[in-house]
């Protein structure tokens, strides 16, 4: 009976604990206004964004600058003039993974690759040396060129791989004395892909580079870098693992830079071509009151040495080459031309005194390039 | 492992056969039996969602589910002591407070508990007791690149309580329930603040599991329910209130969700005496 009497009691308090207890964390309350909007995009980078230290940037200045952009917005102002400061305020970033979209617009920091020389063009090479004859799949484009030289053209890894295509395209090329891989123009896509490349050319387990994740708001909030591993392809499957040259350019980005990376410490690798456009950080999305989503990078990836990634990566020393617009237009490829020459004389080397050094090869012959150059 | 594994395995089937059998007794010429009540339902209604590992905003929309209780007293001492199952899925379909982005929440419960009764006179009746249960589920936000999917899971130990009375509504036997659950410690899933499930695929396991109260995981159920006995059928009637939250790693967690509850019992709840031949005496778990 005495129970009873406190059955209320006992109920009013486990509603006071449910009241009190999730109340515990507020939850961010951004409104949908034109600064409610700024302020959640400003706090989503502020919180999230995981390159401030290597931007050198003052990310309170930037929100106190693009507030006052917004303080002085014109009462006439479209979304279009609002949209363009809040995606102004991620353009300083100067990242190629952060965008601001809209229904009507999508907001992308272009300069990563505009203010370099293309150094590529895939007209070219379908016309000029594959002859417009070449196999296909996954993506991939491949063909055995003259002197039992494998060429293959991978433009994007969000093509997904594969492994039974990547065996059909093996069992074209595993005769092949050398392996050209071009990954120009190659933007990025799923880092799963790199995987399914990497453990094709490896004949041992290797640490391809390394993966950090931020672990709270603050600016250098970090894990610390987790080991990315690769381990050689089974048995049953079919491996490369002759000399391999891979082809880069400036517009070699995100999971094309991570692959450069990892291909670049393979010691049957050699990287020619043009420094890679970087976007070393896996991207993160994230949404405005408005309906805007947000994307940018949170996640730095690592070369195998422990490196940053996000500045690009540069090609094997002696093996930065540019392939020229006017040449291109005539139907040479100056960077191509780099490595079948490479490889030829690796055939060379190999019936006169050996198995030369891939990355030693480029070494040499790009000096050797270089001062005929300086000749002329 | 597979002494673990037999261990286990027995565990289990003991409970089952606990639980299953009608758990006859008999006093002096009389028969005593536990039967097992059965609820099985549908609920509907609403929920809210927010997920900062996802999205800053609180997404909301219609959430349907089905659950099933299955509850009996214990023979060992059935005036006091009862068990139950509990068991809940549900789907939420929402979209963001803007409308153009859509999530998508899944969540599967199951709860083992024990519980210490005391019959009150007028037929109130007061529960206490605990449960172990497991909830894993997802939020699936559409939109998200390399963070699409906040997952949770958690394994928790809960006090439950409850109350109830019955009643008649003209010639209809009624049972009217508050049944509040509070799970209080448990071990549940979280990724640290940036973490890609992409970093725990690769192998990188390190403090996904975090150990739970009230601080970090709060979490509470409460089901209102009216059970309407017509006799070799009961139906029930209720609301269901449910809030599952978490903090951990800067990451804010808070699901909220609240049914209407619509259920049958298929062999009734008892409460029409005369269903019964009179040496036997039944001895149910809900009242």
């Amino acid at each position: 009976m005495t129970l009873k009497r406190h059955i209320p009691t006992l109920l009013a308090a486990f509603a006071a604990i449910a009241a009190t207890l999730t109340g515990c964390h507020e939850a961010p309350d951004y409104k949908n206004t034109l600064y409610g909007n700024l302020d959640a995009l400003w706090d989503i980078v502020d919180q999230r964004y995981c390159f401030f230290d290597r931007k050198g940037l003052d990310w309170d200045s930037v929100g106190a600058v693009y507030r006052r952009k917004l303080d002085s917005l014109p009462e006439n102002a479209t979304i279009v003039d609002y949209f363009d400061i809040c995606s102004g305020m991620l353009d300083e970033l100067k990242d190629g993974h952060v965008n601001l979209i809209s229904s009507f617009n999508t907001s992308y920091y272009r300069k990563w690759w505009t203010d370099y020389p293309q150094d590529f063009d895939l007209r070219t090479v379908q016309q000029y040396y594959l002859d417009f004859d070449y196999l296909s799949t996954s993506g991939i484009s491949y063909k055995m060129l003259p002197d039992s030289i494998g060429y293959m053209y991978y433009p994007s890894f969000s093509y997904p791989v594969g492994e039974l295509n990547l065996d059909y395209i093996l069992a074209v090329l595993h005769k092949a004395k050398g392996l050209i891989i071009d990954i120009r123009d190659n933007g990025g896509g799923e880092l799963t892909n790199i995987k399914t490349f990497v453990e094709r050319f490896i004949d041992r387990k290797i640490t391809g580079g390394y993966i950090m994740h931020k672990t709270g708001p603050a600016h250098d909030a970090f894990s610390e870098p987790y080991p990315i591993e690769y381990k050689p392809c089974p048995d049953y499957r079919i491996p490369y693992r002759g000399p391999i040259i891979l082809l880069t350019n400036r517009s070699c980005f995100s999971a094309a830079n991570a692959f450069t990376a990892v291909m670049k410490s393979l010691p049957n690798v050699a990287v020619v071509g043009a420094r890679t456009g970087g976007g070393g950080g896996l991207p993160f999305s994230s949404e405005l009151p408005n309906g805007w989503a947000v994307r940018f990078s949170a996640c730095p990836l690592l070369d195998p040495e422990g490196k940053s990634t996000e500045e690009g990566i540069d090609p094997t020393p002696g093996g930065e080459v540019h392939a020229p617009a006017e040449e291109l237009a005539a139907g040479n490829d100056a960077i191509l031309d780099f490595a079948i020459a490479v490889m030829l004389r690796i055939q060379q080397d190999s019936t006169r005194a050996g198995s030369a050094k891939i990355k030693d090869l480029v070494g040499a012959m790009g000096a050797d390039r270089v001062s005929i150059s300086s000749k002329h | 492992m597979r002494n673990r594994l037999k261990t286990a395995l027995a565990v289990g089937a003991a409970m089952l056969t606990a639980f299953g059998s009608r758990g006859a007794g008999s006093e002096g010429d009389s028969l005593r039996c536990q039967p097992v009540t059965s609820v099985y339902s549908v609920e509907a209604g609403h929920q809210s969602s927010l997920s900062t590992y996802l999205s800053p905003l609180t997404y909301g929309g219609p959430v349907f589910g089905a659950s099933g209780s299955w509850s009996k007293a214990l023979a060992r001492d059935p005036q006091r002591l009862t068990m139950s199952f509990d068991t809940k899925a549900d789907v939420a379909d929402m979209l963001n407070p803007y409308g153009n982005a859509r999530m998508i929440g899944l969540d599967f419960q199951f709860q083992w508990g024990l519980s210490r009764r005391w019959r009150l006179a007028d037929g109130w009746q007061l529960q206490a007791g605990g449960d172990i249960g497991i909830d894993a589920g997802a939020l699936y936000l559409i939109r998200n690149g390399n963070n699409p999917v906040a997952a949770q899971a958690s394994v928790a130990i809960a006090p439950r309580g409850r109350v109830s009375k019955t009643l008649h509504i003209g010639r209809l036997p009624v049972l009217l329930a508050d049944e509040v659950r509070l799970p209080s410690l448990s071990v549940f899933f979280s990724p640290e603040f940036g973490e890609t499930y992409y970093e725990i695929y690769l192998g990188n396991h390190k403090g996904l599991a975090h150990c739970g109260w009230w601080g970090n995981n709060f979490c509470i159920s409460n089901l209102l329910s009216a059970d309407l006995d017509f006799g070799r059928t009961a139906m029930r009637i209720g609301y269901r209130m449910e809030v599952r939250s978490s903090y951990v790693c800067s990451l804010n967690t808070r699901i909220i969700t609240h049914s209407l509850v619509i259920g049958v019992i298929p062999q009734g709840l008892g409460l029409k005496k005369h269903r019964l031949p009179a040496h036997i005496s039944a001895i149910y778990a809900v009242y």
